[in-house]
């Protein structure tokens, strides 16, 4: 069981968090009017590589706080833990957002997702 | 001395007190033992070997090992109501009154029946299960309750209730010491004088380790059991540190979380004792520090599964721990220097030595030369090729041995003897460095795999290590320590590392540790058969098992083990592992580390059911959540029924009444007088803030930014696919409040999915959500009469019930109690759901249910709620819905606003697919004979006599008998369902009922325009 | 009319079930280790409010807002506990939740908070003895060595199955808030784990 550092609350057992799948995932607006097949890319395609992955959790037993966090899918190892809204800042991190299939779908290439740096 | 008790020694264990007797019972017999034996020790106290049948052929099998590495003595343990298979003998302590009895023996240990599987060996060879499955499929069936009853391994308890007590245990430390040998003991000493919180845990009843069984030389002066003894106190009185005996770590985990199975109280077989029986500790260690030891291989060849045949180093322990000789005529069989310490010790016992058989042509050492100086007979150079008796080893068959086979010329030499103790080299304990996925590396110096301890957060020490030589490992220990120690001081500035550390100075005899690996002692006669040479002695494989799953083209370690099932057994092949590694390469002329290890997973030892639940059972099993009227509910007859972890009032059988009747008349009163529900359990968010009105927009279906102040709206929210998610009434309070109804069981998760939403989707939208399910409880006043009894309800403004219009909410007092009033309906009468805090719960419905009592007002359960919303067509979402169901298939395409650019699951509804005409669909079903119900999840097709496997319709998702129109009534989901109305279906029944026929009509099935909701 | 529901409210708690007190405990002991009651009618309110706002609130309330997580402020018995970011839990005297829930919604900041009274939504229990933390380490995964969770210090976490805010209040003193349907669960559950202990519940404040 990891031990995942709550951005509020500390260091907790992974039993209080949920995992909620892979972050960065921009929701589509109904303005862009895409196809069914670039729009199944969105809601059915899910990354999942061995190695640094970027997902988002919930410390639903604690402060029910939702963050991203950068995780080594082998070691487990998480690698960082960053706000909602904003991307991961260590160079595996990068790496991992690069490394993404998504980056290079037609589903982000037609939504240009917003730039959410909003914090 | 008693007689039974001849096979004990004069001299003094160090762990049994003499003077303290101790009797049990094994397989129906009496014995005596002393306290501090183990009931293994005990057993071979009186002579006793054979102590179970091996579990394919039934061989006849005897204490082997002195721990936790035993792989035959599982026995079962009898209690006064339940009973515990598959326990170890060498770990079970005895008290008096204890009772075991043998495992896998029909009728008896001597009498087997089964053993003429040993007689039919040929038939059951590796992959014996694999290549039975491929048999003809009705074959199965006979040889299933055959294999059943012959295979396995003990007998579960047949009452689930057990009365002992197993608790759960959490805890932290900085640091966890597995183990309390020479390093594990030198570790936490370290640890305790730097201040960290330490946690030392050891399997044994005693810290010491090896050092209880190896004592008889000093440690800086002092004997080694005074080292040990002092070296133990000092821990127990640190108040930074805790002693863990009898406590196994089972599993390590990720950021080392591990679990400990502590026998609390198992071991005094008391009852009624305020401790748990085993406790279950959950434990979060900064470091882990391994020390723990390492276990003795057996050599294999024929006939090695013998009672009698033992592990070198647990003979040596049965003497030096027990005063337990469990032979007094042995010969030793080894590869290494370790076994001459148990020919000193069995000799040193009384004990005749008939010779040392070692495989390695000239052995050298200062220990190797005293024994030699005794005149115990050395045969160097030479192997056991076969081990001959009955029940019990009677002779063995000596040859000259050398490049790995007996020598072609050699002459057989026979000797008798009733122990024959092995010694193959010993294999680290690296479970808990596997479990965490640390590597293994081969070593060839020690033959043996050891961690290549490359992780920062738990590191193995001494024997674990692959470190074999007592002044090694206390400098290793030291080195260990000291290191982790600063890495801890870094995270926590409590724990000063200045403290003088010392390496142990020993004088102990010099063994020379270079054992030379043999996996296979291949005889060179014909009537010697490696298919008696057992490498698994739990799972009854051999070293022909082995080389005919070579033959048959597995190479793979991993294929391997699982196709012969080495390994595989409870003890997770502690004894068995390397052998059959070692054999698997040398079939495949490779190098045991071309070959590779597989992988050891939790637990290390089986853990009971029992201390996995801990006291998650009976009324603790899952919480069970009530509302503040349930106390009238059970004063007033109700039947309960689960929903989620709520219980709700399901019906209220008067005098006599049956389930049907009940409801009946629950429903009838209330569409023709007034109903009572307790709707409390639905849950209720509070939605506020600026954006709240264009949030709810984005999450319904249907439009929310237009709701006036004060009125009330059901909303259907989908989940991103387009599929129904949950529904409900939400009202707006104020400009930028709402107040927002879910259904009972999807309360939480709404909560979740709307703050995740706001939290990782729409972060600049400025809402609050807050759950405020319990602060409301909810009346839901229902049927022609409800206005009439709120008016009299209130208690003052009596007037507003005069203009209340459906789907409104007013404020107001009800017996003096501030409610919030809405008029919303779910049974498709005029109706009221009056919510009050809910410390005013019980008292608001009890003053309804009095002033009701003129008004013919009925309490009803959630059964006459489903009745009643089902005789409308209104849908229960997860039970209409599965999640695989559109607002179109309930031919609800109404609540979907078409004005809004976007809400969740807008885009994924316009997909091609979910507009497929042959979707299933909502409809509802009148059966032919009226009184006919048909079971829900029943399947409907449209020709009850076409052939199997039939073409299926559709569901149905909910069926009643409906009082009001005295008929029987259902709704399903059925594909293209929307255009079939005016068809006839039927539902075909099991157990060669007739089929139900049934007319597919319109889900509405009372009150079509909604005029009684309204009135 | 008033009357005659006052009186049946009085008995409504959430222990409502439970015949109280409840004293259970080994012979060999002379007194129960482990006590626990329920702090009847306790007002609260569920308050959410950015940083900016944070002050301000406080000073309505009469007693600060945390500023770190996992903290209790207390003042004038009042106390504030930092359940999250941007969330916090206000514990009043009983009674005047309502007064200082129409103060928040009436104050000039009204429309950037949130404040929901959830008196009843949740309710109050302490619990002290000096085998507390052995207690509640039987079932919570929360480091209780005294280094770590010490006076004022206050967490949301998992007991046994039921999810609770935990405060510390002395070194042998918790008060942990729970949802009312969950409080008969876990008062079943404090009993049984004090089982070596003893355990007396008293039919509270």
């Amino acid at each position: 069981m990891l031990k995942i550092k709550c951005p509020f609350c500390g260091v907790r057992d992974e039993s209080e968090f949920s995992c909620g799948g892979e972050a960065h995932i921009a929701r589509p607006t109904t303005d862009l009017k895409l196809t069914d097949k670039i729009f199944s890319e969105y809601l059915f395609m899910k990354y999942n590589p061995k190695g640094v992955f970027l997902e988002r959790w919930c410390h639903t037993s604690g402060c029910r706080r939702w963050f991203n966090l950068a995780r080594d899918t082998v070691s487990h190892e998480i690698i960082e833990i960053y706000p909602m809204g904003v991307f991961p800042k260590t160079v595996k991190g990068k790496k991992a957002y690069q490394a993404n299939w998504r980056r290079k779908s037609k589903y982000e290439a037609v939504s240009k997702p917003a730039k959410r740096t909003k914090k | 001395m008693n007689r039974l008790l001849s096979h004990r020694i004069s001299s003094n264990g160090a762990v049994i007190d003499r003077q303290k007797l101790v009797h049990f019972e094994f397989d129906q017999k009496k014995y005596t033992g002393y306290e501090g034996d183990t009931l293994a020790s005990a057993l071979l106290a009186h002579g006793i070997h054979l102590v179970g049948r091996s579990f394919k052929y039934h061989r006849p099998r005897g204490i082997f090992g002195s721990g936790s590495e035993e792989p035959n003595a599982l026995v079962r343990l009898i209690g006064d109501k339940s009973s515990e298979p598959n326990l170890r003998a060498t770990q079970i302590e005895i008290y008096d009154g204890l009772i075991a009895e043998s495992q896998n023996r029909f009728p008896s240990l001597k009498i087997d029946f089964l053993s003429i599987n040993n007689v039919f060996r040929r038939f059951f060879p590796a992959g014996f299960y694999y290549k039975t499955f491929m048999w003809p499929a009705s074959f199965w069936m006979f040889y299933e309750k055959l294999i059943r009853k012959a295979a396995g391994l003990g007998k579960l308890s047949k009452k689930y209730h057990r009365p002992e007590r197993y608790e759960h245990k959490y805890a932290h430390c900085d640091l966890l010491v597995v183990g309390s040998g020479a390093a594990g003991l030198q570790t936490a000493i370290i640890a305790a004088k730097s201040g960290a919180r330490v946690v030392i845990a050891d399997e044994q009843h005693r810290f010491g380790g090896w050092l209880l069984t190896d004592n008889d030389f000093n440690i800086n002066q002092i004997p080694a059991a005074s080292w040990v003894h002092e070296t133990v106190k000092n821990l127990q009185s640190a108040p930074n540190v805790t002693c863990l005996s009898r406590t196994t770590v089972s599993s390590m985990m990720d950021d080392n979380f591990v679990i400990m199975a502590e026998r609390v109280t198992e071991h005094l077989g008391k009852k009624d004792m305020l401790l748990p029986k085993q406790r279950l500790w959950k434990l979060r260690a900064s470091k882990v520090i391994l020390a723990t030891g390492a276990i003795e291989r057996p050599l294999v060849f024929s006939g090695n599964d013998l009672p009698g045949i033992m592990l070198s180093s647990a003979i040596r322990t049965y003497i030096n721990r027990y005063d337990v000789l469990s032979g007094r005529r042995a010969i030793i069989f080894t590869n290494n220097d370790d076994a001459y310490f148990t020919a000193l010790a069995i000799h040193k016992a009384g004990g005749f030595v008939r010779c040392i058989v070692d495989l390695r042509v000239n052995p050298k050492s200062q220990i190797i030369t005293k024994v030699r100086k005794i005149g115990i007979n050395i045969l160097a150079g030479h192997a056991v090729i076969a081990a001959h008796g009955l029940r019990h080893i009677a002779s063995v068959d000596i040859a000259k041995y050398n490049s790995g086979k007996q020598a072609p010329t050699s002459s057989i030499l026979h000797m008798d003897c009733n122990l024959l103790a092995m010694s193959g080299g010993l294999n680290p304990v690296v479970h808990l460095h596997s479990q965490r996925k640390g590597k293994l590396v081969w070593d060839e110096r020690t033959s043996c795999y050891r961690p290549d301890n490359k992780s920062d957060e738990w590191v193995s020490v001494g024997a674990a290590n692959g470190t074999f030589e007592l002044e090694r490992i206390f400098i290793e220990a030291t080195k260990i320590a000291s290191t982790t120690i600063m890495k801890l001081a870094k995270e926590n500035n409590k724990i000063k590392t200045k403290e003088l550390v010392t390496v142990p100075q020993i004088d102990k005899d010099k063994q020379n540790w270079t054992p030379l690996p043999t996996w296979l002692i291949q005889a060179g006669q014909p009537h010697v058969s490696d298919k008696t040479a057992f490498v698994d002695f739990q799972n009854d494989s051999t070293a022909a098992d082995i080389k005919l799953a070579v033959k048959e083209g597995y190479s793979s370690v991993e294929h391997v083990k699982r196709y012969t099932t080495t390994g595989m057994a409870t003890d997770q092949g502690k004894t068995s592992n390397i052998n059959a590694i070692g054999i698997l390469a040398s079939c495949l002329n490779k190098s045991i580390a071309e070959t590779g290890v597989t992988t050891f997973r939790p637990p290390y030892t089986p853990v009971s059911l029992g201390a996995i639940a801990g006291r998650n059972i009976g009324g603790l099993f899952d919480p069970v959540r009530k509302t503040r009227m349930h106390s009238w509910h059970q004063s007033n007859g109700a039947k309960f029924e689960h929903v989620g972890q709520w219980m709700r009032a399901w019906y209220y059988p008067r005098d006599g009444e049956s389930f049907q009747q009940a409801v009946n008349r629950e429903v009838y009163a209330t569409r023709h007088y007034a109903g009572l529900l307790d709707a409390s359990t639905l849950g209720k968010i509070e939605v506020k803030g600026p954006d709240s009105a264009e949030f709810l927009n984005r999450v319904y279906t249907n439009n929310f930014a237009d709701l006036p102040i004060g009125k009330a709206r059901y909303g259907l929210m989908l989940k991103e696919d387009g599929m129904v998610f949950d529904d409900g009434v939400t009202t707006r309070l104020a400009e930028d409040h709402f107040y927002m109804t879910t259904t009972t069981g999807g309360a939480a998760g709404v909560l979740s999915w709307l703050e995740e939403l706001l939290q990782t989707e729409w972060l600049d939208l400025r809402v609050y959500l807050t759950s405020v399910t319990e602060q409301w409880s909810v009346a839901s006043l229902s049927g022609p009469n409800s206005r009439s009894i709120l008016t009299a309800c209130m208690s003052e403004n009596k007037n507003i019930t005069d203009d209340f219009p459906f789907m409104t909410m007013k404020k107001s007092f009800i017996a003096g109690i501030p409610a919030r009033i809405f008029r919303i309906s779910f049974t498709g009468e005029m109706a009221f759901e009056i919510n009050v805090p809910a410390r005013y719960g019980a008292a608001l419905w009890s003053h309804l249910m009095k002033i009701g009592k003129e008004f013919n007002l009925t309490a009803y359960g959630t059964e006459a709620m489903h009745v009643l919303r089902a005789e409308k067509g209104f849908i229960i979402v997860g039970q209409e819905t599965d999640g695989t169901v559109t607002p179109h298939d309930l031919d609800m395409g109404w609540i979907i606003s078409n004005k809004k650019s976007d809400f969740i699951g807008k885009r994924a509804l316009e997909r091609k697919s979910m507009n497929e005409p042959q979707r299933k669909q909502l409809v509802g079903l009148l059966t032919a004979d009226p009184s006919k119900v048909i079971p829900e999840g029943a399947h409907a097709v449209l020709d009850p006599n076409q052939e199997m496997p039939m073409e299926m319709l559709g569901h149905i998702s909910s069926s009643y008998y409906s009082p009001n129109l005295k008929h029987s009534i259902a709704l399903a989901l059925l594909k293209g369902g929307l255009n079939r109305k005016g068809q006839t279906v039927y539902i075909p029944m099991l157990d060669g009922q007739q089929p139900i026929e049934a007319k597919i009509v319109d889900p509405v099935f009372f009150d079509k325009k909604g005029e009684r909701l309204r009135g | 009319m008033v009357d005659t529901i006052s009186r049946i409210v009085v008995g409504c708690t959430a222990f409502n079930d439970k015949k109280l007190p409840i004293l259970k405990k080994p012979e060999s002991l002379k007194a129960p280790l482990i006590e626990l009651s329920e702090i009847k009618h306790l007002g609260k309110l569920n308050v959410r409010c950015g940083k900016k706002n944070r002050d301000a609130l406080g000073k309505l309330i009469h007693c600060n807002l945390p500023i770190q997580i996992n903290q209790i402020n207390s003042k004038a018995g009042r106390f504030a506990i930092s359940l999250g970011p941007d969330e916090y839990l206000i514990l009043a005297e009983p009674g005047s939740e309502n007064q200082l829930e129409k103060t928040l919604n009436s104050s000039d900041i009204s429309k950037y908070i949130s404040v929901v009274n959830v008196s009843d939504a949740l309710c109050a229990i302490q619990i002290s003895g000096p085998k507390v933390r052995d207690v509640l380490s039987k079932g919570c995964a929360i480091d209780f060595h005294p280094d770590s969770f010490y006076k004022n210090k206050a967490v949301q976490c998992d007991l046994a199955l039921a999810n609770i805010v935990l405060v510390c209040l002395e070194e042998n003193e918790f008060i942990f808030i729970c949802r009312t349907s969950f409080a008969e669960y876990i008062l079943d559950w404090f009993i049984d784990a004090s089982y070596e202990y003893g355990i007396f519940v008293s039919d509270g404040i």
